[in-house]
Formats: structure tokens, C-alpha cells, sequence
């Protein structure tokens, strides 16, 4: 702009009076450029920043732990504000990842923290030397946090699978220990085994194969219905006639017994061989885990639900345990059982998908009762 | 004849082992739970083989109380686990186990820990 409008002044003496005209509007039309930049100048100023930032964000979607996160971020972070250095904090204000310098002089530093949903925090460092910490950074720093936070919940999404897949591979483990055990020796040594040796190796092969089988089935069933290909139908359900079904499904073992007190007529809404897994594995899962007496309680509670509660009077589940008891494999895994772990997952699972609850509760003094609230069939 | 204590809390792995070790020549005792275990410990068996999941003590800590006990600290432990962390196998050996089998195990490879276990018991002044 100086040299034009240098170049204007002299040449106002010797052109004529259109070229400095045309002069003027060159200069007016740079100097309004250089105020307020037209659309197509910003796009193109902006590109390399664009460009940045999408490589920031397509390198963050392939990070699966929050490590990686930090690792794959924190670099875009410090190049796009011309940083010191930037780090990701956890809950605990311990360092996950940190690129450049993050040991700050107090005297000297320009630090900004953005708090992350997950407890933790980016922080970003600089110095006085490097005020960047301006203007239209910090929107964009906000929204790299705000992609941390996605990231992060990705991550632990992923995490929860790979428990599950890793839990899932070691309840297949003990059933699988004694199949191949028993069928090793079975395979070199019958020879040497007595008649009965071989009874109880072949009954317990069964035991274990029903075991590995139960456990798959329930691994497909909860696979089927969060993908929600589970097909739920809609019936109405006699509740005492389904009760005993389950029953004559489940029978009690020796030295237990099973009480039911369902008055006739009390109908529900719901798939009957879906209820009927519920019930079967709440009761099978007294059997195992609960006291001698059990009880199978229905009645309609005053919003018109239908109030199923099955109830032992054994120790209960322990304490520790009760926030996770729905969740898949959150079993004590110090008790021992046979069970799958997946089993109240699974009756959750259904129950919500019948548009009901199901919910633990101690029995007073001790036991446990699990409460299944379903709608009622008008 | 040399006799292995077997603890395992479930009966059909506890009775797998019994006959892999009882085919090859052993002498079986079973413990079902951590304190059961460390009672029978007591008996003398040439070797423990233990589980590390149990129902009432883990079985870290049965391996612990074993070599904490100057009378048992001599028998060696061969832990059996479904647990496939390295970190559980390396807390299980800097405890004092001779040897680590994991589930599902083979029963060639359980009989071979076993017996350089009793051998190491019986080399052993």
C-alpha cells in the first residue's frame, strides 16, 4: 500500500488523471482486502491450519488407548499455537502423554488448561516469548479437547470389549481344562484306566461340554440382542403356568426347595420363552449362589406393573458386588460356580427389551431378592 | 511313592488331575479351598499343585503362608491357573513357585512340571 500510493504521488505530475484513478481504486481495493479479507482469502489462508487439524483428527480415531491419544494429538496441539510443549493429564492429575516442554518456569509461562468431561485435563504450555495464547487459538484448542474427550470414551469402550472378549476366554478355560484332559487320557491311556475311571471321565466331559455350551449360547444370546436382532414377542403371559414350566425346566436340587406364590390370573406382557430364560436363571442362580429356601412372589402393584420377586434367604451377594451384579462376568470371581457370568446380564438385557426392570435387593436379615417388574396385559 | 496335593475349588479339574497324576504313578490328596490346603500341607505331600483362583484365600496368598511356614516352606508349588496375565505367573514365581501350568493344561506338560518339582524336592538336603 506505502509503495503505491508512493508510486501515486509521483505519478500524479506526469499521468494523466485516469491512470491515478485506476491507481486509487487498486490501492482502495488491496487496503479493503487487507481490513476485511474477502471469503475465497480466508479459505485459502486457513488451508494449511484445515489441513492440520483433519490430520489431527484422523490420526486421533485410529488411538485405542488413552496413551495413544495423547501421543497422537499433542504433537497437532503444539505445532498448530506454536507451543512450548502440551500434555494430557488423568483424573488424578497424573501425566498420560506429553510432547516438547511441559516443565514450566512460573515465572516465565503461559499456561492454559482445558478440564476434559473425563476428569482429566489438556494442558497447553508456552512462554511470554511466544504469546500465542490468543484470539482464535483457543476456540480451536477447546474443540482438540473436546475431541480428547470423544477419543478417550472411545477408548474405553474398546477397553470394556477387550475385557469382555478376555473374561469370556477365561470361563471357556475351566470347562475346556477338563474336556481335554479327560479326553487326552481317555485318547493314550484307557488302557490303563479302570472301568469306572472311565465312567467319570465321560460323565464329567458331558458336565463340561453342557458347561462350554452354556456359556457360548448365552455369549450369542447377549451378542444377539444388543445388536438387536433378538425378535421379542408380544404375549400375554399366565404367570403361575410359566412359574412352573421354569421349574419343571429347573427343578430344585436336593436340599433346596422352591415356594411359589402366585395368585391365578396374574397375566403379563411379554415373550413367554424369553420370561421364562429370566426366571430359569434367577432361580438356577439360587440354586447356586443362595440359601435351601426359596421363594417365587408375583403380585400387581398399585401402577398396574406385574411385581415378580425371587428371594433365598442364603448369605446374599456380597456388598462389593452389588453395583456391577448386572454387568457381564461381574461375578466374585473368588466364589466358585459353574456359571457363565453372563447370566443376569442376560436377564437384564431381556427384561428391558420386554419393557420391564429387574433390580437386586438384601433380604432382611440376610438372602437376596431379585425383583422383576413387567408390564401387565390389559 | 510320592504324593501331590491337588487344590483346585472346582471338583471336575480337581479330579482331571487326580487321574493324569494317579495314571502316571502319584499319590493323590485333594483340597478344595485355600485353608484346607495349607491344613493338609501339613501332611507332607511331596508337592502341592495349586490353583490360583480359590474360593476363600487366594491362592497367592495360600502360596504365601506355605513358604512363610518354615515346616512347609520346603515343599514345592506348581501353580495352575486361568489367569493369563504374565504378571500373575511372575508375582506366583517371585513368590517361591517352582513351576506355572496354564489352563486348559496338558497333561504331558502337567506331568513334567510335576515331576522336576518332586525332584528338586527330593534333591533337596
Amino acid at each position: 500500500l506505502v509503495l503505491l500510493s508512493a508510486l501515486r504521488r509521483q505519478s500524479s505530475a506526469q499521468q494523466p488523471n485516469h491512470v491515478i484513478q485506476v491507481l486509487d481504486l487498486v490501492v482502495a481495493a488491496i487496503f479493503y482486502m487487507g481490513l476485511a479479507p474477502p471469503h475465497m482469502l480466508i479459505e485459502r489462508w486457513r488451508q494449511p491450519e484445515r489441513e492440520a487439524t483433519r490430520a489431527a483428527f484422523s490420526d486421533l480415531v485410529s488411538a485405542v488407548t488413552a496413551a495413544e491419544v495423547g501421543a497422537k494429538l499433542l504433537p497437532h496441539v503444539v505445532a498448530y499455537v506454536g507451543a512450548q510443549g502440551a500434555a494430557l493429564y488423568d483424573r488424578d492429575d497424573d501425566v498420560i502423554a506429553s510432547y516438547g516442554t511441559i516443565q514450566r518456569d512460573p515465572q516465565d509461562a503461559d499456561v492454559l488448561r482445558f478440564s476434559l468431561r473425563s476428569g482429566g485435563a489438556l494442558v497447553v504450555y508456552s512462554n511470554s516469548y511466544s504469546p500465542l495464547f490468543g484470539g482464535d487459538k483457543v476456540p480451536v484448542l477447546q474443540s482438540f479437547a473436546d475431541w480428547v474427550d470423544l477419543a478417550l470414551g472411545r477408548c474405553a469402550s474398546i477397553a470394556r470389549e477387550r475385557q469382555f472378549i478376555s473374561n469370556a476366554a477365561h470361563e471357556l478355560r475351566t470347562p475346556l481344562a477338563s474336556l481335554t484332559g479327560f479326553a487326552s487320557l481317555l485318547a493314550t491311556e484307557r488302557h490303563k484306566m479302570s472301568e469306572e475311571e472311565v465312567d467319570v471321565s465321560l460323565q464329567a466331559m458331558v458336565r463340561q461340554g453342557d458347561r462350554a455350551r452354556g456359556l457360548v449360547n448365552n455369549l450369542l444370546d447377549m451378542a444377539q440382542i444388543e445388536r438387536g436382532a433378538m425378535h421379542f414377542a408380544s404375549e400375554v403371559v399366565e404367570l403361575a403356568g410359566l412359574v412352573e414350566e421354569s421349574l419343571a425346566h429347573a427343578p430344585a436340587p436336593t436340599g433346596r426347595t422352591v415356594e411359589v406364590h402366585i395368585p391365578a390370573g396374574v397375566r403379563v406382557r411379554a415373550d413367554s420363552a424369553r420370561l421364562q430364560q429370566v426366571i430359569v436363571n434367577l432361580v438356577t442362580n439360587a440354586y447356586r449362589y443362595g440359601g435351601p429356601e426359596i421363594t417365587v412372589d408375583a403380585k400387581v402393584d398399585e401402577l398396574g406393573r406385574v411385581v415378580v420377586e425371587i428371594a433365598d434367604d442364603g448369605a446374599g451377594v456380597a456388598v462389593d458386588l452389588v453395583p456391577h451384579l448386572f454387568q457381564p462376568f461381574a461375578r466374585d470371581l473368588r466364589s466358585s460356580g459353574s456359571g457363565s457370568g453372563l447370566g443376569l446380564a442376560i436377564c437384564r438385557q431381556i427384561t428391558n427389551a420386554l419393557g420391564g426392570t429387574i433390580t437386586y435387593d438384601s433380604t432382611k436379615p440376610s438372602g437376596a431378592r431379585f425383583v422383576v417388574t413387567l408390564p401387565e396385559a390389559a | 511313592m510320592s504324593r501331590i496335593l491337588v487344590v483346585d475349588d472346582e471338583p471336575d479339574i480337581r479330579m482331571t488331575l487326580r487321574l493324569i497324576l494317579q495314571l502316571a504313578g502319584y499319590a493323590v490328596t485333594e483340597a478344595a479351598s485355600g485353608g484346607q490346603a495349607i491344613e493338609l500341607a501339613r501332611d507332607g505331600p511331596d508337592a502341592i499343585l495349586l490353583d490360583i483362583r480359590l474360593p476363600d484365600i487366594d491362592g497367592l496368598d495360600v502360596l504365601r503362608a506355605l513358604k512363610g511356614d518354615p515346616a512347609l516352606a520346603t515343599i514345592p508349588v506348581v501353580c495352575v491357573t486361568a489367569h493369563s496375565s504374565g504378571e500373575t505367573r511372575r508375582q506366583a514365581l517371585a513368590l517361591g513357585a517352582t513351576g506355572y501350568v496354564n489352563k486348559p493344561f496338558d497333561i504331558d506338560e502337567v506331568r513334567a512340571v510335576v515331576d522336576a518339582a518332586v525332584v528338586t524336592r527330593t534333591a533337596a538336603p
